[in-house]
């Protein structure tokens, strides 16, 4: 796991209050009960502060797994 | 014994006497000398008066009737499905008999149900199988003359194991249709790998669906131009005669704004998908008319299905021609036992979607009830499915192939 993506894994862990051991690339809406729109927005307002980035309503939409979130800051040059 | 000489109804016997001598030398062929089979007092131990045949031994006479007698020379035993209802015991004599109860001229095999009775009148086992009929291999003497070859594979010898229809897909070389080709080969259909530019690996394709034993050749096909007919006789002589079309082949995808397209983009993806079709049609409608069957699938996209997506419009066009295609000959071609059906992949990977981000995939993949994206196996698994006997009452049908993206 990059630097990047284990940032990404803490602040869902943060975020949801999961498990920081529990919290994996593959985890996303479809494990983690609490993943809704409320927390997304909590989740997205922690990654722009993380990251120091943009997220934009488009990109919001997207916010459905770790990895996706990787992806998502990969595009906009956070590697 | 030919097919022709066959009927529904027919049956043949052959008797099966167990002697001890013979279940164990069953025993030393197998290796399986469980107690059971070997030793009366083992097998009282299991409540059986005294030891017990293998059930496989019976099995092994259902051979000899196929291979002897039903339907004899020829015979390739394809499957069974059996139940074992008593067991058979040293000094038992089991009639086993054979009754046909469909013959398939199509794929040139029949299928039989098949019980075991001892002489006491019980049935100690029911069985069904499938059994293929090669053909015997035509001499040096009865072969066509030779002609200019251009299919450029070299040519397989006839195989009695092949009784699948031959099949003509285009766009063989890659991506869907490669998945496909290499599927139907696997699955003991001959195949025409067709190809435009894509030579070599058209002929990769040919050589991995013989590396498995199955018959197949390149066959180049421009669909932009009137198709060369006299390819498609060329290529019939090695793989017999062309039954079923699956038509994968496709231009690269056009993401442009509608201001940006022109006639000519919407007729390039017209005569690709709906008149290259509708020629390979024309050239194989008298051979599907003359064995009263064929098999066509037209590769469809979800794309067509609910609302499209955007800078995409001349393919979809074509695409949604396509189903019209689909539905026309579906009705047109039915009474001479031919299918017509479309399936409709979602995102695929292949080298047409490579511009597709690891973003987008992942969202596109988060979309599917499946959680992720098709792949061309997918597609390959359900074009074989529509070529098969068991659809043979689905026509006209354009099925999503999206894992639950796209749902009507």
């Amino acid at each position: 796991m990059t630097v990047i993506e284990q940032r990404v894994c803490n602040l869902v862990s943060d975020v949801f209050g999961l498990d920081p051991e529990s919290v994996t690339l593959k985890t996303s809406h479809d494990t983690v009960e609490k993943w809704d729109s409320l927390n997304i927005v909590h989740l997205v307002m922690a990654v722009e502060a993380e990251f120091n980035v943009s997220i934009s309503p488009d990109d919001a939409v997207d916010f459905l797994s770790v990895e996706l979130i990787c992806a998502i800051l990969a595009e906009k040059g956070v590697a | 014994m030919s097919l022709e000489k066959i009927r529904v109804g027919q049956r043949e016997t052959v008797e099966m006497t167990v002697t001890s001598q013979l279940i164990d030398a069953f025993a030393a062929l197998s290796g399986d000398d469980n107690a059971l089979h070997m030793d009366d007092e083992a097998a009282r131990q299991y409540g059986f008066p005294q030891r017990v045949s293998h059930g496989v031994l019976s099995l092994a006479f259902v051979s000899t009737l196929i291979g002897k007698k039903m339907p004899g020379a020829g015979a390739l035993w394809r499957s069974l499905k059996v139940n074992w209802l008593r067991p058979v015991f040293p000094g038992d004599v089991v009639l086993i008999t054979g009754e046909v109860t469909q013959i398939s001229p199509s794929t040139s095999s029949l299928a039989m149900t098949v019980n075991g009775t001892n002489q006491h009148g019980t049935v100690v086992f029911e069985a069904e199988v499938n059994v293929g009929i090669g053909m015997e291999l035509v001499s040096a003497s009865d072969a066509p003359p030779a002609q200019r070859l251009v299919v450029e594979s070299p040519p397989a010898l006839c195989s009695s194991s092949e009784t699948a229809p031959a099949i003509l897909v285009t766009g063989g070389s890659r991506g869907i249709g490669r998945a496909i080709a290499l599927e139907l080969g696997k699955s003991g259909h001959p195949v025409a790998v067709g190809f435009h530019n894509a030579h070599a690996e058209a002929l990769s394709v040919v050589t991995e669906i013989e590396a498995q034993g199955g018959r197949a050749a390149a066959i180049r096909i421009d669909l932009g131009a009137p198709i060369d007919v006299g390819l498609l006789r060329e290529v019939e002589i090695h793989l017999g005669p062309l039954l079923g079309l699956v038509h994968a082949a496709s231009p690269p995808l056009q993401n442009c704004s509608f201001e940006k397209l022109d006639r000519q983009d919407f007729e390039h993806y017209f005569h690709v998908y709906v008149c290259g079709a509708v020629e390979l049609m024309h050239a194989l409608y008298a051979n599907m008319k003359q064995h009263q069957f064929g098999r066509v699938v037209l590769l469809g996209t979800s794309a067509i299905i609910g609302t499209p997506p955007t800078k995409m419009t001349a393919y979809v066009t074509g695409k949604s021609a396509v189903f019209g295609l689909c539905k026309g000959l579906a009705v047109e071609l039915g009474p001479i036992g031919v299918t017509v059906n479309m399936i409709s992949p979602g995102l695929t990977m292949t080298d047409l979607t490579r511009d597709y981000s690891p973003r987008m995939q992942l969202a596109e993949a988060q979309k599917t009830a499946m959680r992720r994206l098709a792949t061309p196996n997918d597609a390959a698994s359900l074009v074989r499915f529509l070529l098969s006997d068991e659809a043979s009452f689905i026509t006209g049908a354009n099925l999503p192939l999206t894992g639950g993206a796209v749902l009507f």
